[in-house]
This record gives C-alpha cells, sequence and structure tokens, in this order.
C-alpha cells in the first residue's frame, strides 16, 4: 500500500516534470545500450579459444618466428608422439575448389595431421575422430562449409575437387567454430601435400611453414613434458632458441612473423573499451544525480511537508531510491528495445552481431547485478540523502546548506565536459593520422589496381591471359608478383653483399610490375622482358636498403640472397611503403623470376572501373572456367591493415558523440532548473533596465566558466594519451595547437547552444508574468 | 502541557547578534485556545515553529508534556510529529502532487495505520468538512477555502493533541476565515489545544488567551 503510494506520486511528478524525466531515462538508455553493447563486444573477444577442451595443455611451438619445418613435428610424432601428441597446420588461402564441376572460393584451408583430433578434442558432427584425416586426399568440412558446398544434401563420402585436379573425399562434418584463432571451416589431411607438392615435403628439414600445435601428458607437469620436447627439438640438431607459448595466451599476443592465419585480439583495446564503458556509466550516474539535485529545490516542499505529517527520513530515503530504481529498470527496458531494433544496423557497424541472449549467463547476470546494484548508490543515495534533509526551514532560508552541493554539481559538471573535449580531441587527432595517412605518398599507385589470384588453371597460360587483358582499352597494365602490398611480407635471412649478410624483404616480381605499381626507379634500370638473361640473375633493390647496408655503388654488385641464386643488382628502386604506415620502410630485393608468383595485378582506368572488371570477368571465364572469379582491390587489401586502428577511431567517434550528447543534455536539464530559480531575479533585473545580451550573459557566464575549466585540464591528458596511440604508427602527422583549440570551441559552442535553449526563453519573457506570483 | 523558560532565539552574522526572541516564558495547559499577536517581524511564526519542534531555540528550555525537548532523539521528534501535532499553514502547504483524498491520508500512512482503517478515517474527515465530492481532485483545483478545509482535515484526521495554526486565514476572504475559525473553536472544544498566530483581531478573540509580541519579547499576555 505504501509502495503503491509511492509509485503514484512518482508517476505523477513524471508527468509534470516531463522534460526533464525524458532527459534523464533518455541519458540513461543511450548510456545503457551503449555499456551493454561494449560488455558484448568483450564478451565475444573472450570467447577466442575458450571453450577448447584441454586448452591449458596445448602448447604452439614458437622460435622467433611462429611457423616450423616440417621435419620438426614429424620427429616429435617418431620419438615421443605417446606422450606428446602433436599436429602440423598448413595454411592455404583463396583455394579453388569445385564440386560437380562448379567452382567455389575456399578463403582458408588448412592442412593437419590426423593427430589434429587427439590435440584439438573437437566434437564431429558426422564422421570418425580417429579416420577421418588419415587417408590422402580426406577432407573435414565445417557444417557452414558443407551446407555452402552441398545446400541440404548430405556432404559426407561426397567428392571436392581441389584446384581443377584432385578429388578430395569429405570423410567428416565439423562444428563449426567461429571463435578460434585459426580458421577451421576446411580440413584436409596432411598426407595429402606429400602427392599434391613431392615425396619428402612433409620430413624437410628446412622450410619453415608448419605452425605446429602439441598437447601435453595429463599426468607430468606441462614444464617436464614442455622440457622434453625442446630437449628432443636440440637432440635432432635444431639451435634455434624455442618455446612453447600457451595456447590460450595466442589470441591476444602480439603478432609475431611466419603466424600465417593467426587472428589476434587487442587486450588493450578491450581494457579502454570497458574504461569507456565505467566512463561511460558515470557520466549518466553524473547527469542523473545533478538533474535530481536540481529537481529537489521543486521537490523540498514536498519533503517537509511529508516530515511535518510524521515521515522519517529512512521513508523517504527509501522512497527517493525507489524513485531511482524506477528510472534505472526504466532505462534498461528501454535500451534493451533500442539494441533489439537496432540490431541490423549495429552489425553492419562493428562487424558482430548483438545477441541478448548471449549476456545473460550466470556470470554475466552477476556482473550486470551488481553493475546495476552499484549504479542505484552511486546515483540514488547521494540525491536521496540530500533530497530528505529537506527542511520547511533549511527549504526557506538556509541558503549556505545549498552552495556546498552546487559545489559538487560544478565539479560533476566539469569532469562531463572534461571527458567530452577528452573524447573529441582524441577523435580529431587520430582523424588527423588517417587524412595523413591517405594524404602521404606511399612510393607507388594503390589506387585502381585489382588483384587476382593465380591457380593452378591460369598458371599454365599466365602470358595469354595478360596478352589478352592488355588488348582492352580499359585495362592499362598487368603485372604478376607473389605478394601484395599490405599483406605480410616475407622476412627472410639473408643476402650476402659486400660480404656482410643482411636481412631483407622480398618479393617475385615481373618486368611489368614497377609499370603497374608506379614505382620509379632512381638508378639503374628495370628488369627487362626483352632480355631473357635477366631472368633469376638479375636484382633491384631499394633505397632503404642501400642505406642501412651502407652500399657506395649498388648498381652491378653481385649479391647472393637466400635463394641462393647469385645474381647482379641491375637498379635502384625508390622507396615505397609495402608495408602499411605502422611500420618503417625496411630493406626490399626484388626478384625477376616466373616462379611462386602467385598474384596479378592489373591497374584499370580510372574512369572505367566497372567496364575494365567486366571485360577482367569474360577473360577469366573463358582461360579458367573451374575457379570462382574473386578479385579484391588493392586499397581495400592496403587499408585492412589499419583495421584495428580504424576501429578504435570509429569507436572513438561514436564515444565522444555520446558523451557531447550526455553532457549536452546534462547541462540542458541544469539550466533549466537555474533559470527557473532565477526567474524572479531575471525579472527585477529587467524591469531595472537590464537588456537580454546582459541576462543571457548572466545565465550563462557559470556553465562557461566550467566549459573553460574543463577544457584546460582536458587539452595536456589528451596530448599525453594521443601521443601514446600515435606511437603505434612509423609515420605521423604532427599534433597541431589547431586540434585542442577546435575541440575547445567545439564543446563551447555545444555547451551554449544547450544552455541557451532555456536561458534564451527566459531573458526574453515578459518581467511582469515572473513576478505575478510573488 | 508546554513550557517554555527562558527561549531565546538569534542569528549571528559577523558583526552583530540579531535577536527574533528574547527571553520568552510561557505556558500553556491542555485544552487552552491560544493567539498570537504581533506586528511583522517580532517572531510569532519561529515561536510556533520552535513549538513545533521545526526549529530549535538558541538558548532556553522547552518541555512537552515534561519532556526535555532539547534532548529528544530524531526517532522521538518524528514520533511526536506522528501522534501529538498538526500543522495548518497560511498558504494551505498540500502536496500538489497528491488528491484530496491522499493529502489527508498521508499523515496515517506514516503513522503505520492499517489501509481498512485508513479508509474509515479519511472518510469521517472528508463526511464532517462536507468535501466527499471534491476527494479525488487536486489542491490545484480546489478555493482557498477548500484548500484550507482539506489542510484542516490533514492537520486533525490523526487525532493530535497540539494544532499549530500558522495565519490559517490570512489567505482568505473574511466569511471563509470566519468559518475556519469556528471551526478551529468547535475543535477546540472537542479538547484539542491549538496554537495560533494571527493579524486578525476579529479572529483573534475565537481564543481563550492572547499572548503579544513585539521586538521578539511579550508584551502582555491575557485571558479572555
Amino acid at each position: 500500500m505504501f509502495l503503491s503510494g509511492i509509485l503514484k506520486i512518482i508517476l505523477r511528478n513524471f508527468k509534470k516534470n516531463i522534460t526533464t524525466t525524458l532527459i534523464k531515462i533518455g541519458g540513461l538508455a543511450i548510456s545503457i545500450t551503449a555499456v551493454i553493447i561494449i560488455w558484448l563486444y568483450v564478451i565475444n573477444e573472450n570467447k577466442y579459444d575458450s571453450n577448447v577442451p584441454d586448452r591449458e595443455r596445448i602448447f604452439r611451438l614458437d622460435a622467433f618466428w611462429a611457423s616450423m619445418p616440417s621435419f620438426l613435428g614429424h620427429a616429435i610424432m617418431q620419438n615421443i608422439g605417446n606422450e606428446v601428441k602433436a599436429t602440423r597446420l598448413n595454411f592455404w588461402e583463396d583455394v579453388g575448389v569445385q564440386v560437380n564441376n562448379i567452382p567455389f572460393n575456399i578463403k582458408e584451408m588448412v592442412f593437419v595431421d590426423s593427430t589434429f583430433f587427439s590435440v584439438f578434442q573437437f566434437d564431429l558432427s558426422e564422421g570418425n575422430v580417429k579416420e577421418a584425416l588419415i587417408r590422402p586426399f580426406s577432407l573435414v568440412l565445417s557444417e557452414s562449409v558443407a551446407r555452402r558446398l552441398f545446400g541440404n544434401e548430405d556432404a559426407l563420402g561426397k567428392i571436392v575437387r581441389f584446384q581443377n585436379q584432385y578429388d578430395f573425399t569429405v570423410t567428416a562434418i565439423m562444428k563449426d567454430n567461429p571463435f578460434l584463432h585459426f580458421r577451421t571451416d576446411v580440413l584436409a589431411s596432411m598426407e595429402s601435400l606429400e602427392k599434391i607438392r613431392y615425396k619428402g615435403v612433409l620430413k624437410e628439414y628446412d622450410g619453415w611453414s608448419y605452425p605446429t600445435y602439441l598437447l601435453l601428458p595429463k599426468n607430468i607437469s606441462t614444464a617436464v613434458s614442455g622440457k622434453s620436447v625442446l630437449d628432443l627439438l636440440k637432440k635432432v640438431g635444431y639451435k634455434e632458441n624455442f618455446n612453447l607459448k600457451p595456447f590460450s595466451e595466442i589470441y591476444y599476443s602480439h603478432e609475431i612473423e611466419n603466424e600465417s592465419n593467426t587472428r589476434h585480439g587487442n587486450k588493450l583495446y578491450n581494457k579502454i573499451l570497458i574504461a569507456v564503458s565505467v566512463f561511460i556509466l558515470l557520466l549518466a550516474a553524473i547527469n542523473f544525480i545533478n538533474l535530481t539535485i536540481a529537481n529537489a529545490f521543486s521537490r523540498s516542499k514536498e519533503v517537509s511537508l511529508k516530515k511535518l505529517q510524521g515521515a522519517s527520513r529512512a521513508q523517504l530515503i527509501f522512497q527517493f531510491l525507489f524513485e531511482t530504481i524506477l528510472f534505472i529498470f526504466i532505462s534498461i527496458g528501454i535500451s534493451l528495445l533500442i539494441i533489439w531494433f537496432f540490431n541490423p544496423g549495429m552489425t553492419s557497424l562493428t562487424g558482430f552481431s548483438v545477441k541478448i541472449g548471449d549476456f545473460f549467463t550466470r556470470q554475466n547476470l552477476w556482473v550486470f547485478t551488481i553493475g546495476v546494484l552499484v549504479f542505484i548508490i552511486i546515483s540514488g543515495i547521494y540525491p536521496s540523502l540530500y533530497i530528505s534533509s529537506y527542511t520547511i526551514n533549511s527549504g526557506k532560508k538556509s541558503s549556505s546548506n545549498r552552495t556546498n552541493h552546487t559545489g559538487v554539481r560544478n565539479g560533476l559538471i566539469i569532469f562531463q565536459n572534461l571527458v567530452s573535449i577528452l573524447l573529441i580531441c582524441s577523435t580529431l587527432i587520430a582523424n588527423q593520422q588517417f587524412r595523413y595517412m591517405s594524404k602521404k605518398d606511399l612510393g607507388f599507385n594503390k589506387n585502381d589496381i585489382v588483384n587476382l589470384k593465380i591457380n593452378s588453371q591460369l598458371s599454365g597460360h599466365l602470358e595469354l591471359f595478360k596478352e589478352k587483358l592488355l588488348k582492352y582499352p580499359e585495362i592499362s597494365a598487368v603485372s604478376f608478383s607473389s605478394r601484395l602490398p599490405g599483406n605480410y611480407w616475407g622476412s627472410w635471412c639473408c643476402v650476402n653483399i659486400e660480404g656482410k649478410e643482411n636481412k631483407y624483404f622480398n618479393n617475385y616480381v615481373d618486368a611489368d610490375y614497377l609499370k603497374t605499381m608506379n614505382i620509379n626507379i632512381k638508378e639503374g634500370r628495370n628488369f627487362s622482358s626483352e632480355n631473357p638473361a635477366d631472368i633469376k640473375t638479375t636484382y633491384l633493390i631499394n633505397e632503404t636498403a642501400i642505406k642501412l647496408y651502407d652500399l657506395k655503388n649498388p648498381v652491378g654488385q653481385v649479391i647472393l640472397p637466400g635463394n641462393g641464386i647469385k645474381g647482379q643488382i641491375i637498379g635502384v628502386i625508390k622507396d615505397f611503403h609495402y608495408r602499411g604506415l605502422n611500420y618503417e620502410l625496411s630493406p626490399l630485393l626484388l626478384f625477376y623470376t616466373p616462379d611462386y608468383l602467385r598474384f596479378i595485378n592489373i591497374r584499370l582506368d580510372k574512369k572505367s572501373i566497372p567496364a575494365g572488371l567486366a571485360k577482367l570477368k569474360a577473360t577469366w571465364d573463358e582461360l579458367c572456367p573451374a575457379f570462382a572469379f574473386e578479385y579484391s582491390f588493392l586499397n581495400e587489401t592496403y587499408d585492412l591493415q589499419y583495421k584495428s586502428e580504424k576501429l578504435f577511431e570509429s569507436l572513438l567517434f561514436s564515444f565522444a558523440l555520446l558523451a557531447i550528447f550526455i553532457a549536452g543534455i546534462g547541462l540542458f536539464g541544469l539550466s533549466i532548473y537555474s533559470t527557473e530559480r532565477r526567474t524572479k531575479e531575471i525579472g527585477i533585473r529587467k524591469i531595472n533596465g537590464a537588456r537580454i545580451s546582459q541576462v543571457l550573459f548572466l545565465l550563462n557566464r557559470n556553465f562557461l566558466k566550467w566549459v573553460t575549466i574543463a577544457f584546460i585540464i582536458a587539452c595536456p591528458i589528451s596530448w599525453y594519451v594521443m601521443q601514446k596511440w600515435l606511437q603505434s604508427f612509423a609515420y605521423k602527422t604532427d599534433l597541431s595547437i589547431w586540434v585542442f583549440i577546435f575541440a575547445g570551441i567545439l564543446a563551447f559552442i555545444i555547451a551554449l547552444i544547450s544552455v541557451s535553449w532555456q536561458s534564451w526563453r527566459a531573458a526574453t519573457r515578459n518581467p511582469v508574468e515572473a513576478l505575478r506570483y510573488e | 502541557m508546554i513550557t517554555l523558560k527562558h527561549i531565546f532565539k538569534y542569528y549571528d552574522s559577523k558583526f552583530q547578534r540579531t535577536f527574533v526572541l528574547k527571553d520568552i516564558d510561557i505556558q500553556i495547559a491542555e485544552g487552552e485556545f491560544v493567539t498570537i499577536m504581533g506586528p511583522s517581524g517580532a517572531g510569532k511564526s519561529t515561536l510556533l515553529n520552535i513549538v513545533g519542534m521545526i526549529d530549535e531555540p538558541s538558548e532556553g528550555e522547552y518541555f512537552f508534556f515534561d519532556r526535555a525537548v532539547q534532548s529528544i532523539s530524531e526517532k522521538q521528534r518524528v514520533d511526536f510529529h506522528r501522534n501529538y501535532v498538526g500543522f495548518i499553514f497560511q498558504a494551505f502547504h498540500l502536496i500538489e502532487e497528491m488528491t484530496v483524498y491522499e493529502n489527508i491520508e498521508t499523515p496515517l500512512v506514516y503513522k503505520g495505520v492499517k489501509s481498512s482503517l485508513r479508509k474509515g478515517m479519511v472518510a469521517d474527515m472528508l463526511d464532517r468538512f462536507n468535501i466527499v465530492a471534491k476527494k479525488d481532485l487536486f489542491p490545484a483545483q480546489l478555493s482557498g477555502g477548500q484548500q484550507q478545509l482539506v489542510g484542516i482535515a490533514r492537520a486533525i484526521v490523526g487525532k493530535p493533541k497540539l494544532l499549530l495554526a500558522d495565519e490559517p486565514t490570512g489567505n482568505l476572504h473574511t466569511d471563509q476565515g470566519r468559518e475556519i475559525m469556528e471551526l478551529l473553536k468547535q475543535l477546540n472544544h472537542e479538547g484539542i489545544t491549538i496554537l495560533q498566530v494571527t493579524h486578525n483581531k476579529e479572529f483573534s478573540m475565537y481564543g481563550s488567551r492572547i499572548i503579544r509580541l513585539v521586538d521578539g519579547m511579550i508584551s502582555s499576555d491575557e485571558r479572555i
């Protein structure tokens, strides 16, 4: 009965102060939405590698890079295979397969040893774990790939043709495993490589391209069994410094070299996001507190009267706490609605789908409940204590009591604006960096280039394909290469120049590569297709190599790279950023050879890209019907390497907007009350001849003072933070003072708008109206 | 019932002490109807607030039924408001978000009276003051006299021993005022002690005793 009475009063108060009620609930609901999304994102990230059985006993062999020679896994299986389960992985990208003569492209395919399922004990939905990967040309598909290739038919036992050459039999179907640091869509038996590549390929002492995973035995400590593995490697003759990287640490660890298709999360970003979510909640709580306290003035009469009727303080505190709780639950309800409603849009924005169901695990519910409780305590207790402290007398005169609380309130307002200015600054700086990167001369032109992948059918008549393409006016240049700018270019050791050994990166190209990519020659000459003697015996080197290797007369030097083929440097090319601007330039050798070519680079005419693509597809389908036509634009491939930085920027941007919004409505709500309270004063001032501008100044002065203070504190903090962020780029923009000034002005304008909304109304009102009620 | 001994009330500012009440000695017995009169700023309302335990004296002793008020706890004070005293104000001070019915019911809710009992008690009040038809209206929808009726109903629904009225007729027409004063007189006859503040000579005559305050001091105390 008591509760329902309170409820009635609360609802009537909602109606009476409809604007502020909406501001309170709206601000809270939007903040809660943001926080839930952030949490779901982090929860999603933490799912990676988390549901693999016995994960604490799984390790990956690492040296200074993550791929091992095939012999190494072979040796472990031969010698201590009874105790330590080992599996080698060999990743293939963009593999063309055919099912009943229909071509499909498999993004990632991995060859694994028959022991794969004893290391990673995944569930199969069809087939036998023990036998699935023993025979050559066995294939295990994930459920979703099976559905893609075979539709509703049962895929088990069906044939999948690999690169239009080898027939693989589907021996098992496994459950989808999207939260793993490597893709397991399509697994093929390792033994097949002996047939596809050449005999003995699985026992090679060199050739580091097999990430190797181990499952250490249960009854012995991992330190002991791990050491026996490392001892064995030493015994069979490897001098490298191996270590065992725990499986569960891989996803969040830094990228190391030759990790193949390992996917990484960024724990720092997770932490930043969680911090941001806490900040957002704080901002929302502050708004809530500020608006409630401001509102307290109009509630003071109700409070003091109730006290006179015999309400105890506890009862009043309870009433206001109950009101806060009601507000919070309404807001949570609305935010769940928002998420449900905008989920499709959000999926395209953030790249992950928000499933509320994910949220309601037992652990999260605990976090959720505790979070709500903490929020209630933060945002509810203080205002309740404050409001319930009113008595008839303090409502009337004791102004000293109120000024204390304005201090708290001003502090909170400063904090809010501080956060929003911080975020504006950071967003602007991040944006400036991306503008800088897109404007910076990369040393080559990544625009208007389409890349195709070379496959077994095409590799037979590459020259014919090129010839046909060059006949079209829409296509201006075609070249072949083994690597794409923006992807990882393998680092090699070592090239022997002037008796010194040096590390280098390489790319196998043809004579048209420089022309297609618009790379300039600084000295010497390009490879010549007219001169067959150039092939495999000549090299191009970049400026950075000249500088780092300290070469005086590079052109004409005879060098011995890691491939063991002696040759001559015939030219020096200008530096170009084949890796993103987050990396320093590094030494590069271009090899002129028809071997190992994997990509076709095609420069299209800027004005006729769709037409050019159509010609490409037509030529492809003519020469290479067994493979699906898959293409990519080089600039997109190149920009993919900034993906996490871009994500960071767009997150910053949305949080900046959110913080501005929250701070804005906070100011707006406060100005409603402060002008309401000063109605009489404004009336008197106007009667005594104050101009509208003077009244406006009077009302806005305080708010603008807080923004200024916030600005002064925010500048050094954001300068420090963004300086740190920029350090992840080797090439970075200068932090200009204008960014800060602009952010300050922006915050000022926003504050001015949110405050003036009310103060303008108050300032222009007829003073008689204001004074009539006295 | 009420004993005030050497009550002082003053405010200290930087350079001077401003006295509101100076050395007040009053005894009020149960069943009296006392009127406090005096010019503006004489300290009438302050005195009433001190008696109603809304304000505290700066010096002096106050006994309510032999209990020293200056040393009672917060809990006892809430108890005092719940069970012993009712307030009537010049500006009515009804809670605007509540209906007439709910306003009258409020003290009973805080007193912890059972819902079924409450209904009857509020209905009695509505009956007695002839405002049954208005029970679902909000204060803003009533005339001043009607609002004050509700105010009185709220003040006495909890059957207090003491009724404190701060210029109860100040915002009313003379006719409405007379009506209210008649009502107070009747309540006094039923046994409630009443302490009222008023400017109005006519209305002061409804009581049994008039205390005049000038500049915070008692200038006269006469029985009628």
